[in-house]
Protein backbone atom coordinates (compact mmCIF):
# COMPACT_ATOMS: atom_id res chain seq x y z
CA UNK A 1 0.00 0.00 0.00
CA UNK A 2 1.16 3.47 -0.59
CA UNK A 3 1.52 5.78 2.00
CA UNK A 4 1.57 9.77 2.61
CA UNK A 5 4.21 11.92 3.79
CA UNK A 6 4.23 11.76 7.80
CA UNK A 7 2.94 14.93 8.44
CA UNK A 8 -0.20 14.73 5.74
CA UNK A 9 -0.35 11.34 7.70
CA UNK A 10 -0.43 12.52 11.06
CA UNK A 11 -2.59 15.81 10.33
CA UNK A 12 -5.10 13.53 8.99
CA UNK A 13 -5.37 10.70 11.62
CA UNK A 14 -5.56 13.43 14.61
CA UNK A 15 -8.43 15.16 12.72
CA UNK A 16 -10.59 11.70 12.47
CA UNK A 17 -9.51 10.81 15.96
CA UNK A 18 -11.02 13.95 17.36
CA UNK A 19 -14.42 13.26 15.42
CA UNK A 20 -14.03 9.84 17.03
CA UNK A 21 -13.14 11.23 20.73
CA UNK A 22 -16.44 13.99 20.11
CA UNK A 23 -18.70 11.14 19.50
CA UNK A 24 -17.54 9.33 22.49
CA UNK A 25 -16.34 6.34 20.97
CA UNK A 26 -13.18 6.34 22.43
CA UNK A 27 -12.16 4.76 25.64
CA UNK A 28 -10.02 7.30 27.73
CA UNK A 29 -6.69 7.70 27.53
CA UNK A 30 -5.69 4.79 25.64
CA UNK A 31 -4.59 6.53 22.54
CA UNK A 32 -0.94 5.51 22.13
CA UNK A 33 1.02 7.19 19.21
CA UNK A 34 3.98 5.28 17.94
CA UNK A 35 6.53 5.83 15.21
CA UNK A 36 4.62 4.09 12.36
CA UNK A 37 1.20 3.87 14.26
CA UNK A 38 -1.55 4.82 16.71
CA UNK A 39 -3.52 2.53 18.46
CA UNK A 40 -6.47 3.12 20.61
CA UNK A 41 -9.75 0.95 22.50
CA UNK A 42 -13.13 1.85 21.44
CA UNK A 43 -16.57 1.36 23.07
CA UNK A 44 -19.58 0.53 20.82
CA UNK A 45 -22.59 0.21 21.92
CA UNK A 46 -25.42 -2.00 19.96
CA UNK A 47 -27.33 -4.63 20.92
CA UNK A 48 -25.62 -8.00 20.26
CA UNK A 49 -25.93 -11.88 21.69
CA UNK A 50 -23.55 -14.16 23.86
CA UNK A 51 -24.26 -17.66 24.17
CA UNK A 52 -25.22 -18.96 27.70
CA UNK A 53 -22.84 -21.84 29.00
CA UNK A 54 -24.03 -24.12 31.60
CA UNK A 55 -27.32 -25.30 29.35
CA UNK A 56 -27.61 -28.71 26.99
CA UNK A 57 -29.32 -25.93 24.79
CA UNK A 58 -27.60 -22.92 22.49
CA UNK A 59 -28.93 -19.90 24.51
CA UNK A 60 -27.91 -16.38 23.66
CA UNK A 61 -28.09 -13.52 26.33
CA UNK A 62 -27.75 -10.01 24.99
CA UNK A 63 -24.46 -8.38 25.58
CA UNK A 64 -24.69 -4.30 24.55
CA UNK A 65 -21.14 -2.77 24.92
CA UNK A 66 -18.51 -4.16 22.34
CA UNK A 67 -15.05 -3.35 22.80
CA UNK A 68 -12.61 -2.96 20.07
CA UNK A 69 -8.93 -2.46 19.82
CA UNK A 70 -7.88 -0.30 16.68
CA UNK A 71 -4.73 0.49 14.91
CA UNK A 72 -3.85 2.62 12.63
CA UNK A 73 -0.53 2.28 10.18
CA UNK A 74 1.22 4.00 7.58
CA UNK A 75 -0.87 3.21 4.60
CA UNK A 76 -4.00 4.61 6.36
CA UNK A 77 -6.07 6.47 4.57
CA UNK A 78 -5.52 4.05 1.59
CA UNK A 79 -7.15 0.52 2.47
CA UNK A 80 -5.92 -1.49 4.64
CA UNK A 81 -5.07 1.71 6.47
CA UNK A 82 -6.97 0.20 9.67
CA UNK A 83 -6.10 -3.09 12.14
CA UNK A 84 -9.65 -4.20 13.74
CA UNK A 85 -9.02 -6.33 16.59
CA UNK A 86 -12.88 -7.66 18.00
CA UNK A 87 -11.71 -8.18 21.66
CA UNK A 88 -15.08 -8.85 23.99
CA UNK A 89 -17.28 -11.88 23.56
CA UNK A 90 -19.72 -11.98 20.59
CA UNK A 91 -21.47 -14.74 18.79
CA UNK A 92 -21.50 -13.44 15.60
CA UNK A 93 -20.57 -15.10 12.25
CA UNK A 94 -18.35 -12.14 10.83
CA UNK A 95 -16.85 -11.75 13.77
CA UNK A 96 -13.69 -13.95 16.07
CA UNK A 97 -13.52 -12.30 19.24
CA UNK A 98 -10.78 -12.69 20.96
CA UNK A 99 -12.13 -13.26 24.42
CA UNK A 100 -13.86 -16.21 23.32
CA UNK A 101 -16.48 -18.32 25.78
CA UNK A 102 -15.79 -21.86 26.57
CA UNK A 103 -12.29 -21.70 24.55
CA UNK A 104 -8.47 -22.58 25.70
CA UNK A 105 -6.72 -20.25 23.32
CA UNK A 106 -8.21 -16.76 22.67
CA UNK A 107 -9.92 -16.02 19.00
CA UNK A 108 -8.00 -14.43 16.09
CA UNK A 109 -10.22 -10.52 16.82
CA UNK A 110 -10.86 -10.80 12.80
CA UNK A 111 -13.95 -9.06 11.24
CA UNK A 112 -15.21 -9.50 8.02
CA UNK A 113 -16.75 -5.79 7.06
CA UNK A 114 -17.54 -4.68 3.71
CA UNK A 115 -16.32 -1.36 4.51
CA UNK A 116 -13.23 -2.62 4.22
CA UNK A 117 -13.30 -4.47 1.17
CA UNK A 118 -15.19 -1.69 -0.65
CA UNK A 119 -12.73 1.03 0.75
CA UNK A 120 -13.31 4.42 -1.14
CA UNK A 121 -12.12 8.16 -1.40
CA UNK A 122 -14.80 9.23 1.29
CA UNK A 123 -14.49 6.66 3.73
CA UNK A 124 -13.28 7.43 7.12
CA UNK A 125 -12.55 6.24 10.68
CA UNK A 126 -15.95 7.59 11.95
CA UNK A 127 -18.21 5.64 9.24
CA UNK A 128 -15.64 2.20 9.88
CA UNK A 129 -16.42 2.55 13.39
CA UNK A 130 -20.39 3.37 12.72
CA UNK A 131 -20.73 0.47 10.56
CA UNK A 132 -19.30 -1.81 13.37
CA UNK A 133 -21.76 -1.19 15.35
CA UNK A 134 -24.20 -1.53 12.09
CA UNK A 135 -22.93 -5.03 11.81
CA UNK A 136 -23.53 -5.78 15.19
CA UNK A 137 -27.28 -5.93 14.65
CA UNK A 138 -27.20 -7.04 11.28
CA UNK A 139 -25.26 -10.43 11.06
CA UNK A 140 -24.85 -11.71 7.36
CA UNK A 141 -24.99 -15.57 7.84
CA UNK A 142 -24.39 -16.18 3.85
CA UNK A 143 -20.59 -15.12 4.44
CA UNK A 144 -18.82 -16.40 7.90
CA UNK A 145 -15.65 -16.36 8.55
CA UNK A 146 -14.09 -19.66 8.91
CA UNK A 147 -13.75 -20.61 12.25
CA UNK A 148 -16.26 -23.07 14.27
CA UNK A 149 -17.74 -20.63 16.24
CA UNK A 150 -18.58 -18.40 13.39
CA UNK A 151 -19.90 -21.09 11.36
CA UNK A 152 -21.81 -22.37 13.75
CA UNK A 153 -23.10 -18.56 14.32
CA UNK A 154 -23.80 -18.45 10.76
CA UNK A 155 -25.91 -21.53 10.82
CA UNK A 156 -27.91 -19.97 13.89
CA UNK A 157 -28.56 -16.69 12.28
CA UNK A 158 -29.82 -18.63 9.30
CA UNK A 159 -32.48 -20.53 11.29
CA UNK A 160 -33.21 -18.00 12.85
CA UNK A 161 -33.53 -14.57 11.74
CA UNK A 162 -31.99 -11.60 13.92
CA UNK A 163 -34.80 -9.54 13.55
CA UNK A 164 -36.95 -12.05 15.20
CA UNK A 165 -34.49 -12.47 17.83
CA UNK A 166 -34.36 -8.65 18.39
CA UNK A 167 -38.26 -8.34 18.82
CA UNK A 168 -38.55 -11.33 21.09
CA UNK A 169 -35.16 -9.74 23.14
CA UNK A 170 -37.18 -6.10 23.52
CA UNK A 171 -40.70 -8.26 24.10
CA UNK A 172 -38.79 -9.67 27.30
CA UNK A 173 -40.37 -13.29 26.06
CA UNK A 174 -38.60 -16.49 26.12
CA UNK A 175 -39.10 -18.68 23.35
CA UNK A 176 -38.49 -21.80 22.75
CA UNK A 177 -37.76 -22.45 18.49
CA UNK A 178 -39.44 -25.46 16.84
CA UNK A 179 -36.78 -26.47 14.79
CA UNK A 180 -34.04 -25.70 16.97
CA UNK A 181 -33.21 -25.59 20.64
CA UNK A 182 -33.18 -22.09 20.94
CA UNK A 183 -33.70 -20.41 24.00
CA UNK A 184 -33.36 -16.17 24.71
CA UNK A 185 -32.46 -15.79 27.88
CA UNK A 186 -33.23 -11.84 29.46
CA UNK A 187 -30.73 -11.40 32.24
CA UNK B 1 20.99 46.25 -32.94
CA UNK B 2 22.02 43.60 -30.93
CA UNK B 3 22.39 44.71 -27.32
CA UNK B 4 24.50 43.72 -24.45
CA UNK B 5 22.23 41.63 -23.11
CA UNK B 6 21.35 39.73 -26.38
CA UNK B 7 24.76 39.28 -27.15
CA UNK B 8 25.88 37.59 -24.06
CA UNK B 9 22.83 34.67 -24.98
CA UNK B 10 24.61 34.16 -28.90
CA UNK B 11 26.50 31.30 -27.89
CA UNK B 12 30.18 30.63 -28.39
CA UNK B 13 30.89 27.34 -29.97
CA UNK B 14 34.75 26.33 -29.89
CA UNK B 15 35.72 25.09 -33.76
CA UNK B 16 37.72 22.50 -32.64
CA UNK B 17 35.45 21.03 -30.44
CA UNK B 18 32.97 20.10 -33.07
CA UNK B 19 33.73 16.50 -33.06
CA UNK B 20 35.07 16.02 -30.06
CA UNK B 21 32.29 17.19 -27.32
CA UNK B 22 30.34 14.78 -26.90
CA UNK B 23 27.25 17.04 -25.92
CA UNK B 24 28.64 19.58 -29.03
CA UNK B 25 25.33 19.04 -31.04
CA UNK B 26 22.61 19.28 -27.78
CA UNK B 27 24.86 22.57 -27.10
CA UNK B 28 23.62 23.84 -29.74
CA UNK B 29 19.67 23.88 -28.74
CA UNK B 30 18.74 27.41 -27.71
CA UNK B 31 18.18 27.54 -23.68
CA UNK B 32 20.42 24.26 -23.51
CA UNK B 33 22.55 24.43 -20.53
CA UNK B 34 24.74 21.52 -20.14
CA UNK B 35 26.25 22.89 -16.68
CA UNK B 36 22.69 22.36 -15.60
CA UNK B 37 22.38 18.86 -16.42
CA UNK B 38 25.40 17.48 -15.47
CA UNK B 39 24.81 18.48 -12.13
CA UNK B 40 21.72 17.34 -11.78
CA UNK B 41 20.46 14.59 -9.93
CA UNK B 42 17.06 11.87 -11.30
CA UNK B 43 15.56 9.50 -9.43
CA UNK B 44 14.39 6.39 -11.55
CA UNK B 45 11.83 4.06 -10.04
CA UNK B 46 11.47 0.81 -11.79
CA UNK B 47 14.37 -0.15 -14.40
CA UNK B 48 11.78 -2.33 -16.31
CA UNK B 49 10.85 -2.02 -20.11
CA UNK B 50 10.35 2.41 -19.62
CA UNK B 51 12.90 2.57 -16.99
CA UNK B 52 15.51 0.88 -19.41
CA UNK B 53 14.83 3.97 -21.89
CA UNK B 54 14.52 6.63 -19.62
CA UNK B 55 18.24 5.93 -18.08
CA UNK B 56 19.83 5.23 -21.31
CA UNK B 57 18.41 9.03 -22.32
CA UNK B 58 19.79 10.54 -19.24
CA UNK B 59 22.76 8.90 -19.10
CA UNK B 60 23.52 9.43 -22.89
CA UNK B 61 22.51 13.68 -22.24
CA UNK B 62 24.74 13.77 -19.16
CA UNK B 63 22.59 13.33 -16.54
CA UNK B 64 25.10 14.13 -13.51
CA UNK B 65 23.57 11.45 -10.87
CA UNK B 66 21.02 9.27 -11.16
CA UNK B 67 19.74 7.20 -8.55
CA UNK B 68 17.87 3.83 -9.92
CA UNK B 69 15.25 2.03 -7.39
CA UNK B 70 14.02 -1.88 -8.34
CA UNK B 71 14.37 -4.80 -6.07
CA UNK B 72 13.49 -7.18 -9.57
CA UNK B 73 15.58 -9.99 -11.09
CA UNK B 74 16.26 -10.28 -14.52
CA UNK B 75 14.46 -12.42 -16.49
CA UNK B 76 14.62 -14.11 -19.91
CA UNK B 77 11.12 -12.18 -20.78
CA UNK B 78 12.47 -8.80 -20.18
CA UNK B 79 14.90 -8.75 -22.93
CA UNK B 80 12.47 -8.45 -25.94
CA UNK B 81 12.32 -4.67 -24.87
CA UNK B 82 15.12 -3.79 -22.21
CA UNK B 83 17.94 -1.77 -24.26
CA UNK B 84 20.66 -1.84 -21.04
CA UNK B 85 19.74 -5.70 -20.63
CA UNK B 86 21.87 -8.89 -21.68
CA UNK B 87 21.13 -12.41 -21.66
CA UNK B 88 23.76 -13.30 -19.44
CA UNK B 89 22.73 -11.47 -16.83
CA UNK B 90 18.95 -13.00 -17.35
CA UNK B 91 20.40 -16.37 -16.94
CA UNK B 92 22.10 -15.51 -13.47
CA UNK B 93 18.80 -13.90 -12.72
CA UNK B 94 21.53 -11.25 -11.46
CA UNK B 95 19.94 -7.19 -10.00
CA UNK B 96 18.21 -5.10 -12.67
CA UNK B 97 19.98 -2.36 -11.56
CA UNK B 98 23.15 -3.68 -11.22
CA UNK B 99 23.18 -4.72 -14.37
CA UNK B 100 21.96 -1.14 -15.80
CA UNK B 101 24.57 0.42 -13.99
CA UNK B 102 27.25 -1.80 -15.72
CA UNK B 103 25.59 -0.97 -19.07
CA UNK B 104 25.84 2.73 -18.39
CA UNK B 105 29.61 2.62 -17.48
CA UNK B 106 29.62 1.38 -21.33
CA UNK B 107 27.34 4.10 -22.55
CA UNK B 108 28.97 7.15 -20.58
CA UNK B 109 31.74 6.44 -17.80
CA UNK B 110 31.02 10.16 -16.46
CA UNK B 111 27.50 9.80 -15.35
CA UNK B 112 27.37 8.49 -11.56
CA UNK B 113 24.72 5.77 -11.44
CA UNK B 114 23.70 4.37 -7.49
CA UNK B 115 21.61 1.20 -7.40
CA UNK B 116 19.40 0.81 -4.98
CA UNK B 117 17.93 -2.91 -4.10
CA UNK B 118 15.22 -1.70 -1.93
CA UNK B 119 11.39 -2.11 -2.50
CA UNK B 120 10.02 1.87 -2.63
CA UNK B 121 8.15 2.01 0.06
CA UNK B 122 11.42 1.02 2.33
CA UNK B 123 14.28 3.76 1.12
CA UNK B 124 15.21 6.68 3.03
CA UNK B 125 12.67 9.44 2.74
CA UNK B 126 15.63 11.64 2.34
CA UNK B 127 16.59 10.69 -0.90
CA UNK B 128 13.29 12.43 -2.45
CA UNK B 129 14.94 15.81 -1.25
CA UNK B 130 17.84 15.36 -3.03
CA UNK B 131 16.73 14.74 -6.16
CA UNK B 132 16.24 17.21 -8.81
CA UNK B 133 13.61 15.58 -10.89
CA UNK B 134 11.70 11.91 -10.33
CA UNK B 135 10.55 9.71 -12.65
CA UNK B 136 8.58 6.36 -12.16
CA UNK B 137 8.75 3.76 -14.80
CA UNK B 138 6.71 1.66 -12.54
CA UNK B 139 3.95 -1.25 -13.10
CA UNK B 140 1.26 -0.50 -10.07
CA UNK B 141 -0.71 2.09 -8.92
CA UNK B 142 0.64 1.78 -4.75
CA UNK B 143 4.09 2.50 -5.97
CA UNK B 144 3.26 5.38 -8.12
CA UNK B 145 0.68 6.86 -5.76
CA UNK B 146 3.65 6.81 -2.94
CA UNK B 147 6.21 8.14 -5.30
CA UNK B 148 3.46 10.77 -6.18
CA UNK B 149 2.69 12.00 -3.05
CA UNK B 150 6.37 11.96 -1.50
CA UNK B 151 7.37 14.24 -4.05
CA UNK B 152 4.08 16.41 -4.21
CA UNK B 153 4.87 17.27 -0.71
CA UNK B 154 8.67 17.96 -1.09
CA UNK B 155 7.95 19.97 -4.27
CA UNK B 156 10.00 17.65 -6.54
CA UNK B 157 8.69 17.42 -10.28
CA UNK B 158 7.81 14.11 -10.81
CA UNK B 159 6.83 12.52 -14.04
CA UNK B 160 4.81 9.02 -14.14
CA UNK B 161 4.45 7.10 -16.82
CA UNK B 162 2.29 3.80 -17.80
CA UNK B 163 2.35 1.52 -20.81
CA UNK B 164 0.11 -0.99 -22.16
CA UNK B 165 0.34 -2.52 -25.52
CA UNK B 166 0.20 -0.05 -28.19
CA UNK B 167 -1.34 2.84 -25.90
CA UNK B 168 0.85 4.32 -23.40
CA UNK B 169 0.71 7.92 -21.01
CA UNK B 170 3.06 10.43 -19.39
CA UNK B 171 1.71 12.66 -16.95
CA UNK B 172 3.85 15.61 -14.96
CA UNK B 173 2.99 16.80 -11.26
CA UNK B 174 4.73 20.09 -9.58
CA UNK B 175 3.32 20.93 -6.88
CA UNK B 176 5.17 24.85 -7.31
CA UNK B 177 2.00 25.13 -9.76
CA UNK B 178 -0.45 25.20 -7.37
CA UNK B 179 -3.91 24.93 -9.57
CA UNK B 180 -2.81 21.81 -11.29
CA UNK B 181 -3.58 18.40 -10.48
CA UNK B 182 -1.51 15.17 -8.83
CA UNK B 183 -2.10 11.56 -9.38
CA UNK B 184 -3.83 11.04 -6.18
CA UNK B 185 -6.56 13.89 -7.14
CA UNK B 186 -7.90 11.36 -10.02
CA UNK B 187 -8.01 7.93 -8.05
CA UNK B 188 -11.34 6.41 -8.25
CA UNK B 189 -12.83 3.86 -5.88
CA UNK B 190 -12.17 1.02 -8.33
CA UNK B 191 -8.57 1.90 -7.93
CA UNK B 192 -8.60 1.50 -4.22
CA UNK B 193 -11.03 -1.46 -4.39
CA UNK B 194 -7.87 -3.11 -7.00
CA UNK B 195 -5.26 -1.88 -4.18
CA UNK B 196 -7.44 -3.77 -1.59
CA UNK B 197 -8.07 -7.22 -3.57
CA UNK B 198 -4.70 -8.31 -2.57
CA UNK B 199 -6.05 -8.51 1.03
CA UNK B 200 -8.88 -10.64 2.53
CA UNK B 201 -11.78 -8.82 4.21
CA UNK B 202 -10.28 -9.32 7.25
CA UNK B 203 -7.65 -7.32 6.40
CA UNK B 204 -4.33 -10.28 5.62
CA UNK B 205 -2.47 -10.35 3.39
CA UNK B 206 -3.29 -12.85 0.29
CA UNK B 207 -0.55 -14.43 -1.47
CA UNK B 208 -1.46 -15.74 -4.39
CA UNK B 209 0.92 -16.63 -7.44
CA UNK B 210 -1.64 -16.50 -9.54
CA UNK B 211 -2.56 -13.04 -8.85
CA UNK B 212 1.24 -12.07 -10.33
CA UNK B 213 1.02 -13.51 -13.33
CA UNK B 214 -1.98 -11.96 -14.57
CA UNK B 215 -1.00 -8.87 -13.67
CA UNK B 216 1.31 -8.46 -16.15
CA UNK B 217 0.98 -6.78 -19.28
CA UNK B 218 1.78 -7.00 -22.79
CA UNK B 219 4.10 -4.93 -24.46
CA UNK B 220 6.66 -3.79 -27.08
CA UNK B 221 9.93 -2.36 -27.48
CA UNK B 222 8.34 0.48 -29.59
CA UNK B 223 5.81 1.78 -27.27
CA UNK B 224 8.05 1.69 -24.24
CA UNK B 225 10.55 3.58 -26.36
CA UNK B 226 8.00 6.44 -27.35
CA UNK B 227 6.44 6.58 -23.97
CA UNK B 228 10.37 6.79 -22.39
CA UNK B 229 11.51 9.35 -24.71
CA UNK B 230 8.71 11.37 -24.01
CA UNK B 231 9.30 10.74 -20.20
CA UNK B 232 12.74 11.46 -20.44
CA UNK B 233 12.48 14.81 -22.50
CA UNK B 234 10.06 16.17 -19.33
CA UNK B 235 13.65 15.58 -17.56
CA UNK B 236 14.91 17.47 -19.20
CA UNK B 237 12.67 20.17 -19.58
CA UNK B 238 12.30 20.62 -15.52
CA UNK B 239 16.39 20.70 -15.17
CA UNK B 240 16.88 23.40 -18.29
CA UNK B 241 14.13 25.58 -17.48
CA UNK B 242 13.34 25.12 -13.72
CA UNK B 243 15.17 28.42 -12.25
CA UNK B 244 13.45 30.17 -14.79
CA UNK B 245 10.31 29.12 -13.75
CA UNK B 246 11.03 30.10 -10.22
CA UNK B 247 12.40 33.76 -11.26
CA UNK B 248 9.77 34.44 -13.34
CA UNK B 249 7.01 32.02 -12.38
CA UNK B 250 6.43 30.81 -16.32
CA UNK B 251 8.31 28.38 -18.49
CA UNK B 252 10.52 29.93 -20.85
CA UNK B 253 9.86 29.92 -24.80
CA UNK B 254 13.12 28.49 -25.51
CA UNK B 255 12.20 25.11 -23.72
CA UNK B 256 8.48 25.03 -23.39
CA UNK B 257 6.06 23.76 -20.63
CA UNK B 258 6.39 20.38 -19.24
CA UNK B 259 3.47 18.29 -19.34
CA UNK B 260 2.40 19.39 -15.41
CA UNK B 261 -1.27 18.62 -14.61
CA UNK B 262 -1.84 17.43 -18.07
CA UNK B 263 -1.57 13.79 -19.39
CA UNK B 264 -0.51 13.16 -22.57
CA UNK B 265 -2.02 9.97 -24.30
CA UNK B 266 -0.07 7.87 -27.16
CA UNK B 267 -2.71 5.66 -29.52
CA UNK B 268 -0.19 3.76 -31.32
CA UNK B 269 -3.32 2.02 -33.03
CA UNK B 270 -4.81 5.72 -34.31
CA UNK B 271 -1.36 7.06 -34.13
CA UNK B 272 -2.60 9.84 -32.41
CA UNK B 273 -1.10 11.97 -29.10
CA UNK B 274 -3.89 13.73 -27.20
CA UNK B 275 -3.22 16.06 -24.10
CA UNK B 276 -5.76 16.06 -21.58
CA UNK B 277 -6.22 18.18 -18.66
CA UNK B 278 -6.43 16.43 -15.12
CA UNK B 279 -9.08 17.84 -12.40
CA UNK B 280 -7.46 18.82 -9.44
CA UNK B 281 -9.45 17.71 -5.87
CA UNK B 282 -10.00 20.17 -3.82
CA UNK B 283 -10.07 17.45 -1.01
CA UNK B 284 -7.13 15.48 -2.87
CA UNK B 285 -5.38 13.37 0.35
CA UNK B 286 -2.21 14.26 -1.06
CA UNK B 287 -2.42 17.58 -2.79
CA UNK B 288 -5.26 19.50 -0.81
CA UNK B 289 -2.56 19.73 2.78
CA UNK B 290 -1.40 23.08 3.22
CA UNK B 291 1.85 22.82 5.03
CA UNK B 292 1.74 25.27 8.06
CA UNK B 293 3.77 28.49 7.89
CA UNK B 294 7.15 28.61 9.69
Amino acid sequence: MPELPFEIWKERIENEIKILKNLNFIENDTIAFHENNVDFWVNIKSLGFITKDNTEKLSLMPINTHRIFIKLNRSFPYPGGIDLSWYSNIFHPNIHPIELQNSEKPGTGYICINILKKWSRLSDLESTVKSLQKLVENPNPEDPLNYDICSKAAEFFKKNPIEKIRKNYESGEEIEEENDDVVIVDD
Amino acid sequence: MTTQKDYQEIKVIDKDSVDTDIFDRQKRIHGWDQDKISNAKVMVIGVGATGNEVVKNLVLSGVGTIYIIDFDFIEMSNLNRCVLFNSKAAENNEYKVDVVKEACKILNPDVKIIPIKKDLNAIDKNLYRECDVICSCLDNVEARLEANNYAYYYDIPFIDSGIDEYFGTVQAVYSKVIESACLQCAISDKDLELMWSKFSCTGQEINSEDQETTRKIATIITTTSIIGGIQSQQVLKFLLDIDYFRKYGKWSSQIGEPLIGKQLLYNGLMNRFKIIEKLKDPECWTCSYKKPIS
